[in-house]
Parts: structure tokens; C-alpha cells; sequence
């Protein structure tokens, strides 16, 4: 059972990133990303006692951030502003890391419909497997598969038309 | 195509930090919080000395009263044996009397003859 205020310091301090980054990357709204995250780490701090360890109170935070983000797009009906098809081409190099690309690849996957861009994220951000993703966001593995791959057909697609086929 | 996409997308969806001053403001709300939820206790909730007082208190009175009981059971015992001294004194007055009653007879008599 974690209690003590300074293991709470050390929670906020460990997993911040991940919480802020798992908001962010879904919403594409930084100060929204900030108001969920700091909200996830209220609920977390009003249910300490209920966690049972640093890995529970971690596995916790990613659910809890996760589905806030998603209650959050839905509320707040940030469906993507720019549809993939909509979304206006950059010219960009195909040079690995490219800051440019990077940030289109980033409005790409916020273009993606809402629980097939969570799965994105879940799993380029944190890495998750397929069947961790399904964990946290209770659906069926194969839910998962479908939509991943969907997902990626569609980046392809598009990093294809960006690129100019350069990849 | 698709190990470069992953790949990209990796880099692109790499974790960052949140805003400056963000962990403050997280442990400044986390004790705003507390603070308010302990104002909406009722005030003998509200310190953990109260409660620890209270069992003092309570441990206080229930060894005065087990004094007082113990103070009860001595004296009712100490009446009792005071009684049972004066019973057998009455008792041993009464067998002195008797035995000097039969002591004083026979001279009696001898004084008619």
C-alpha cells in the first residue's frame, strides 16, 4: 500500500511524462493535455491507499490518462480538426528524425479516428503489445490487430503522398 | 515501408515532459485538497490527538473506577472480619459467663450445709 506524501512526490515526478504525453498525443492540445494529467494525478493522490505498488500505481495512471483522454475528445468533441484527407501536404525530407516529419506524422495520427489513434499511441509511445493495448482499453486483442493495422495503412498512405515515394 | 513508419513513429510519439512548474502545481492541488477535505471533517476528526486523547481519557476512568472497586472489595472484607471478631467475642463472653456461673454453684451449696 503506498501512503507516505513523499512517494506520492516520487509518483508525480516518475510518471509525468508519460501521463502528460499519452493526453497530448491523443488530444493535440497541450493545455488540455496539462488540466487531464494533473487531474489523473489527483484521483491518484485521493486513492493512494487503494494502490498496492510503484508498478499498480503505474499501470493504474496509464488506464486512468488513457481513458480521461478519450472522455475528453469526446466531450469537449475534438473529433480531428483536419481530416487525413484534408490535412494540407508539407514538403519535407525523408531523412530519419526529421523534426518536420515528426510533426506531420504527429497530425497524421491525430487525424486518425478516436480509438484507433489510443492504440497508436499506446503502442509507439508506450510501447505496449497488442494484448497490454486490449488490457487497457477493453477491448478484444483482435479489435486491437484490426485497428492497428488500419491505422498503419492509412499513415502509409499518406506518408507515401508526403515523401513523394521517397520511402 | 512499415519498419520506417514504426520507426518514425517512435520518434514522433516519444514521451515529453509537461510544462514547466507542472509537478508543483500537481503537490500545491494535492494539498489544497487535503486541506480542504480535513475543513470538512468534523473537528474531533480533524487531529489525531483527539482520538489519542479520548483513549486516555477513557483508560483514565475505567483505572479509577477499577481502584475504586478494588478500595470496595478491602473495606467490605476488613467489616466482615471486624464482624466475625466481635461474633466470636460475644460467643466467648457468653461460654465465660456460662463456665463461671457452674464455678460459683458448688460453694453455694457447701455454704447450706
Amino acid at each position: 500500500m503506498i501512503t507516505a506524501a513523499g512517494e506520492f512526490t516520487a509518483l508525480v515526478k516518475e510518471h509525468q511524462a508519460m501521463v502528460f504525453s499519452l493526453a497530448y498525443h491523443y488530444l493535440q492540445d497541450r493545455a488540455l493535455a496539462e488540466e487531464i494529467a494533473q487531474d489523473v494525478f489527483l484521483l491518484l493522490h485521493r486513492r493512494l491507499d487503494t494502490l498496492e505498488s510503484p508498478a499498480h500505481a503505474a499501470n493504474w495512471l496509464r488506464k486512468v490518462a488513457t481513458h480521461r483522454s478519450i472522455d475528453a475528445a469526446r466531450r469537449r468533441k475534438l473529433r480531428p480538426q483536419v481530416s487525413l484527407e484534408e490535412a494540407p501536404e508539407l514538403s519535407v525530407s525523408a531523412s530519419p528524425g526529421d523534426p518536420v516529419l515528426s510533426e506531420r506524422l504527429r497530425q497524421m495520427v491525430a487525424s486518425l479516428p478516436d480509438k484507433a489513434r489510443m492504440v497508436v499511441v499506446l503502442r509507439y509511445q508506450e510501447e505496449l503489445e497488442l494484448e497490454e493495448i486490449a488490457g487497457v482499453l477493453g477491448i478484444p486483442i483482435g479489435t486491437v490487430k484490426s485497428q492497428l493495422q488500419r491505422a498503419l495503412a492509412l499513415l502509409r498512405i499518406k506518408m507515401q503522398r508526403t515523401l513523394g515515394g521517397q520511402a | 515501408m512499415m519498419d520506417r513508419l514504426e520507426e518514425e513513429l517512435r520518434r514522433a510519439l516519444t514521451r515529453k515532459e509537461p510544462p514547466e512548474g507542472f509537478t508543483d502545481r500537481v503537490l500545491a492541488a494535492a494539498r489544497a485538497h487535503t486541506a480542504a477535505r480535513e475543513r470538512r471533517l468534523p473537528w474531533w476528526r480533524r487531529s489525531r490527538l483527539v482520538p489519542a486523547a479520548a483513549v486516555c481519557l477513557l483508560l483514565l476512568a475505567a483505572g479509577i473506577a477499577l481502584d475504586r472497586h478494588r478500595r470496595r472489595e478491602v473495606l467490605a472484607r476488613g467489616e466482615a472480619a471486624s464482624q466475625q471478631v466481635i461474633t466470636a467475642l460475644r460467643i466467648t463472653a457468653a461460654k465465660l459467663q456460662m463456665v463461671q456461673a457452674r464455678v460459683s454453684r458448688p460453694a453455694e451449696g457447701n455454704n447450706r450445709i
